[in-house]
């Protein structure tokens, strides 16, 4: 069972790489128009190519999606994707947009995004990291733990890249491996501050 | 006009794999570039190629690195400068780390400024609006 202790986790930081368009469509498909939760969102994008991903996204979901310009507060029942070559980072309640040095090669990148969101919404904080490679967001579900919010990843087997999700649970601070449905289920749940059963921690693999 | 080469393309493009003075994205090597399918094609001396899209991509991404190394550079002169200041018995040679150290910090924000405020090139649009292959227009 995770969130016996009754928080509200009303600010929801989600990390997607390679693979992770559907898995996120089938997420945000799922999620009510009521959602008493912000959604901010890093999906590694092409640097140079203007797409029209708030647009995609959002014939998908009930939800307002939008790229934020600098210095954006953030509100429930919206969902805020990272502009392209562009970090995006949450303080005091405000987006911030910076063109600082890549991390992980990637920018926007989910580190950066989940750090500050840690920071600045400690045990109201639930980390999502969906299907990828490479290790961007491991350290920052990391940060969110450390202060005392929640971590979520897609299950493995049921992402088209596992090895990202995978790696986050083998450093031992995930909450819980979700298949997409499952993790809608928990992150509404988790919103109003109710707990939610999920089968005991995914094992350590060392 | 300073010495130098002033031109990336040869003055005609067509079907024929011309020099270009330019560098290889990927091995730094030479490339040749022609016309094919309606757009510029560029391959170098080993065989990778690209369109032009992904060569204006790399050399945008290039450049950023590049920048960003000048920082590197000037941020560690800086940081060397400054631990210096507090270990010299010298007036003078105090007074001169610090004079480079303030101007160096200027030169980082500068830097650092100018990256946070690049609009690379949209390569939407260079993609959208193909080229035209053949001599530059008068």
């Amino acid at each position: 069972m995770i969130n016996a202790d009754g928080v509200r986790r009303d600010t929801i930081a989600i990390g997607a790489s390679a693979g992770g368009v559907e898995a996120l469509l089938e997420l945000l498909r799922a999620l009510p128009r009521n959602l008493p939760a912000s959604i901010v969102l890093v999906l590694h994008r092409p640097p140079l190519y203007e797409t029209h991903l708030p647009g995609v996204l959002g014939r998908q979901t009930r939800l307002t999606v939008l790229e934020p310009e600098d210095d954006t507060p953030i509100a429930p029942g919206h969902v805020y994707v990272a502009p392209r070559d562009q970090h995006m980072t949450l303080e005091r309640g405000r987006l911030h947009l910076s063109r600082g040095p890549k991390e992980h090669r990637f920018r926007p990148a989910i580190d950066p995004l989940f750090r500050s969101v840690a920071a600045d919404r400690g045990p109201h904080a639930v980390g999502v990291v969906l299907s990828g490679m490479g290790s961007d967001g491991v350290l920052g579900l990391n940060e969110i733990k450390s202060r005392g919010g929640l971590s979520l990843v897609q299950r493995p087997s049921d992402a088209i890249f596992g090895i990202l999700p995978a790696l986050a649970i083998s450093k031992d601070h995930v909450d819980a491996a979700l298949d997409v449905r499952e993790l809608a289920e928990a992150l509404v749940a988790l919103a109003s501050g109710e707990a939610v059963e999920t089968a005991s921690p995914p094992a350590v693999s060392r | 006009m300073p010495f130098g080469v002033q031109q990336a393309l040869p003055e005609a493009v067509d079907g024929a794999p011309r020099v270009a003075a330019l560098a290889c994205p990927d091995c730094g090597g030479t490339l040749t570039v022609r016309e094919m399918g309606g757009g510029l094609h560029f391959v170098c001396r080993i065989g990778h190629s690209y369109g032009l899209s992904e060569v204006l991509g790399a050399k945008e991404e290039r450049l950023e690195d590049r920048l960003w190394t000048a920082v590197t550079a000037v941020d560690e002169l800086a940081a060397l400068l400054t631990d210096l200041q507090s270990r010299t018995r010298s007036d003078a040679a105090r007074a001169e780390y610090r004079r480079r150290t303030e101007a160096l910090l200027v030169l980082s924000n500068e830097v650092r400024r100018l990256i946070d405020t690049t609009e690379a090139v949209d390569l939407g649009i260079v993609e959208d609006a193909g080229t035209a292959p053949g001599a530059t227009e008068s």
